[in-house]
């Protein structure tokens, strides 16, 4: 029932913001971001059991675990460039959060530039020089 | 077979894995380049068998860059990427001061040899120098000053004329000029062909050696001297060995 705890919270806190608002916006925004961070909060302890349980596969089946952690800081990077991007997008300042979202995507792509370099080794060694 | 079935097995892993990571992804501004990493490594699994092949521990590579990426990110800013500099300084200085000390010690053993050649006529001697710094901390500055740690000499010859006669020779007038020599080893070890382990324990540490063994104790006890002296070595440091004994040792 945790689904209804995390709407619950959603929901009143959706309704101070909307009281508050008109008095003073800086308090909303700032009831905003805590509420945001407490469910991402509530969801981390969720997300571990999924990530431990994947681990545990992966490990069974003897897939290496370099892949397995490289998912992972995937995950994470999207995850957390996702919500600091959608707080800085509440307060209003698009160009932060389209900032953020680049510095997500970047480093993502850094996670695969040893792959890559592996794969094009292979394929040069494959072709007759 | 059963590499088939682990590649097999492997593959259907990432994909499922890459599958649950597209559920699981927050939006959709990050699904392409998310995307392109899983392809990437569904790739890599495909082609594992082919890299394996074709490069050489394409596993242990991968898991370099990637610690590599992981140092860069944990050192994050100026300050730790600072420290680190200093760090690979610090090793680099050790790893010079090494090989500097390990040439002077190679010089000094062929110093000590020629010496000892002339002494006692013999070409065979061997003799290794082991140097050390003194002071506490390998990563001081410039007050350390390199010293003899030990020196082993291994003579190979049981000529007896040379042993008498290299008591009765005057070392050679070379100048050797070596920084502060302090607390010396030096073991004299010589390839005997009659064994005597018991000189060996009775003349190491002290320099009173049995009689019996007079010969060699006189061959061992001239080198010593010499060498103590052209070195500036104090006696009570050298410790003599016997061949024989030294080699089952070894």
């Amino acid at each position: 029932m945790e689904i209804i705890q995390v709407v619950g919270l959603g929901l009143i806190a959706t309704i101070l913001i909307l009281v508050v608002k008109e008095q003073k916006p800086m308090f909303a925004f700032l009831l905003a971001t805590a509420t945001g961070v407490l469910i991402f909060m509530f969801l981390m302890g969720k997300i571990s059991t999924v990530i431990s349980e994947l681990e545990r596969m992966a490990k069974s089946s003897g897939v290496d675990m370099i892949y397995l952690k490289t998912i992972l800081k995937i995950i994470g990077i999207a995850y957390i460039a996702e919500f600091g991007a959608q707080v800085v997008r509440d307060a209003g300042q698009e160009n932060i959060a389209s900032k953020i979202e680049l510095a997500g995507k970047i480093l993502i792509m850094v996670l695969a530039v040893p792959i890559i370099g592996i794969i094009i080794e292979t394929v040069l060694k494959l072709l007759p020089s | 077979m059963t590499w088939l079935s682990s590649w097999l097995k492997e593959i259907i892993m990432v994909v499922l894995l890459a599958s649950f990571v597209d559920l699981i992804l927050p939006s959709r501004s990050m699904e392409r380049y998310v995307k392109l990493v899983l392809s990437l490594l569904i790739l890599l699994t495909l082609l594992s068998p082919l890299i394996k092949l074709l490069t050489d521990a394409a596993d242990i590579k991968l898991a370099g860059a990637f610690n590599r990426f992981n140092q860069q990110s944990a050192a994050g800013g100026s300050k730790g990427s600072l420290q680190q500099i200093m760090e690979q300084a610090q090793q680099l200085k050790n790893q010079q001061n090494q090989q500097s000390l390990e040439w002077a010690a190679r010089e000094i053993a062929a110093q000590m040899q020629e010496q000892i050649r002339k002494q006692n006529g013999q070409n065979t001697a061997e003799v290794s120098v082991v140097l050390g710094m003194d002071g506490k901390d390998q990563n001081g500055g410039a007050d350390q000053n390199p010293y003899i740690k030990g020196v082993t000499v291994v003579l190979r010859q049981e000529d007896e004329a040379a042993a008498k006669q290299s008591g009765a020779n005057p070392e050679p007038g070379q100048d050797i000029r070596i920084e502060p020599v302090t607390p010396v080893q030096v073991e004299v070890q010589m390839d005997q062909t009659k064994g005597d382990s018991k000189s060996a324990k009775a003349s190491s540490g002290k320099e009173g050696a049995s009689p019996p063994e007079g010969k060699s104790n006189d061959k061992a006890e001239a080198i010593k001297k010499m060498l103590g002296n052209t070195w500036g070595l104090e006696p009570e440091t050298i410790i003599v060995q016997d061949g024989s004994a030294g080699d089952q040792k070894l």
